[in-house]
């Protein structure tokens, strides 16, 4: 038992650089069993201290024990929320500017700190924070190995084909692209390695801290960390000669124009978005005008009949074959 | 009588005169005035004895007492 | 009699010293002032234009510098390394307190580096910048009131240390 707190005491010594002496020891004497699979620690000002594990939340009580009742709980003070934002900035909030505006922060170690409070707007975007009062510390997981079942799809012989990945939020579509990077960047076998382009807006799928990648995202990948996807894309092809392009979540119809400038390159695009479904799909329409212009060569979709992250349909984007019938995992 | 006495209080004038000028021109007025006031106390408690002697003497030789 | 001049001239070198010293604290203060400007610019440096996190911002600006001020900030830095359970306000409060009756610290610098230190990292870069040019604002405001001083009394203190012991062997002789 002491070995697996030691273990978490190791391996997330980031996350726990990050929080104060009162709420590290709660957290650290929570049971093991639920503390192996931790998923987010949430932080609210004025309100109890919750962790989601083993896909529901817990109420935390003072001593680290779980609670039912949101009386006995451990309320989280003001004083609390004022030392989190200066441990987790480093005591350097002006270095943190950026990420703030965005609205979350990345810690060594590729976690990510979301953040929610008052903010103080500038026209019509978000210059600072005034108040913040809500964290969501989320334990990100690095799963090696995701993607072997899906790599066959998206490769044909030496090449990468056009790849979009349709999921629903939380189905493990990050997971699944970071380890898609790190394989087409390391090369496995019968496939060698390739120059591989991250545009890493939010700073998800490298988790990058001050530029250097925290996730194994392979050798010969590159990454535009911070990075808005339509200037990134078109800044890794002038500049880095990427054979692969990956982003995450597009949405945007400047990422459309992005995405064929790539595409008239010679390089292979992965990317996701967010949806149930191709019919889901066709009914976005920024995701509609891309599907109708049969750029993408495989379109694959995720989902969670058979658990997180299940590949549940694989069609052919050029004609709309279906290759994949059955969900596999 | 000593005449040591009299070059002491002459070295102690010649210094309290100086030590003057020298807090006048840094300003502190008020420093000044209390060294010349403490030079005047020092000379005082020096020749006091002395004064006390010459009292004595005034009174014995007219036989005042 | 032999003993009595030897013991005088040593009251006189010592009296002579003391005023040395109290007017070497002067200039003293002056160049104190002086490297904390030069620190406080480098840290605007090092926080506004690279971002450096506070405590290798701090570490990488008092590098070049001698004196109080870089043993006080390599101090800070330090305990904020340590990264123990004090927020940077009561770090910045207790590495001050050694200077507090520092004789080559006066209070008014000692107190603008106080409040700077409220500011210190909490904020954007806007408003980080704006409490670096207060601060060095009022640093050189106190540097020409420590020369001024320093022209009035250095001076002084030297010859009234002499004056001192003179005045005091007289006395006693």
């Amino acid at each position: 038992m002491k070995q697996k707190i030691d273990y978490l005491r190791h391996v997330h010594k980031p996350v726990m650089k990050a929080l104060p002496d009162n709420i590290k020891k709660i957290i650290l004497s929570i049971s093991p069993d639920i503390l192996n699979e931790l998923e987010e620690i949430r932080i609210r000002q004025g309100r109890p201290l919750m962790v989601y594990s083993h896909g529901r939340d817990y109420f935390l009580c003072k001593d680290g024990g779980i609670t039912y009742n949101q009386n006995s709980a451990y309320i989280v003070t003001q004083e609390d929320t004022r030392r989190i934002l200066e441990l987790i900035s480093n005591y350097s909030i002006y270095a943190f500017e950026e990420e703030l505006r965005s609205g979350f922060i990345t810690l060594q170690g590729g976690y990510r700190i979301g953040l929610a409070g008052k903010t103080v707007l500038k026209g019509d975007r978000v210059a600072a924070f005034q108040h913040i009062t809500s964290f969501n510390i989320r334990i990100s997981k690095e799963v090696i190995n995701a993607a072997n079942k899906i790599l066959p799809f998206i490769i044909k012989g030496n090449r990468v084909l056009h790849t979009l990945i349709l999921s629903p939020p939380q189905m493990g579509k990050t997971t699944l692209i970071r380890d898609i990077t790190r394989q087409l960047s390391n090369g496995f076998q019968g496939f060698r390695g390739v120059k591989v382009g991250v545009v890493d807006e939010r700073s998800e799928i490298a988790g990058c801290f001050q530029g250097i990648p925290q996730n194994d995202v392979g050798i010969r990948t590159d990454i535009l960390d911070g990075c808005p996807k339509a200037v990134g894309i078109i800044m890794l092809i002038r500049s880095m000669s990427p054979n692969v392009i990956i982003t995450d979540e597009i949405g945007k119809p400047d990422d459309v124009v992005a995405v064929e400038d790539a595409l008239n390159a010679g390089i292979s695009i992965i990317t996701t978005a967010h949806s149930h479904g191709l019919e889901d799909a066709q009914k976005r329409p920024i995701l509609k005008s891309l599907l109708d212009k049969n750029i993408f060569q495989r379109i694959l979709v995720l989902g969670n009949s058979l658990g997180t992250g299940t590949l549940e349909r694989v069609y052919d984007g050029i004609n709309g074959k279906l290759l994949l019938e059955k969900p596999i995992r | 009588m000593n005449i040591d006495i009299i070059f002491k209080i002459a070295a102690v004038g010649i210094l309290v005169s100086v030590l003057n000028q020298v807090l006048l021109r840094a300003g502190r007025e008020e420093m000044a005035m209390l060294t010349t006031l403490t030079g005047v106390v020092v000379v005082l408690l020096m020749v006091v004895n002395l004064i006390n002697n010459l009292f004595n003497s005034v009174k014995s030789i007219f036989r005042l007492y | 009699m032999l003993l009595k001049i030897i013991s005088n001239l040593t009251i006189i070198v010592c009296c002579t010293f003391l005023g040395l010293h109290m007017s070497y604290r002067y200039n003293y203060r002056i160049y104190n002032i002086k490297i904390l400007q030069s620190i406080l610019a480098h840290l605007e440096t090092e926080i506004i234009h690279y971002s450096t996190f506070l405590s290798q911002a701090i570490i990488n600006s008092v590098r070049p510098f001698e004196g109080e001020w870089k043993t006080f900030f390599l101090k800070v830095a330090a305990s904020l390394e340590d990264n123990n359970e004090h927020s940077l306000i009561d770090i910045w409060i207790e590495c001050l307190k050694g200077l507090k009756n520092n004789p080559y610290i006066g209070k008014p610098e000692y107190e603008i580096i106080y409040r700077f230190g409220m500011q210190l990292g909490g904020t954007d870069k806007k408003s980080q910048e704006k409490y670096f040019k207060l601060a060095q604002e009022q640093l050189k405001i106190e540097e020409n009131n420590a020369q001024q001083l320093r022209l009035r009394y250095s001076k002084m203190y030297r010859s009234l240390g002499l004056l001192l012991g003179i005045g005091i062997a007289i006395v006693l002789f």
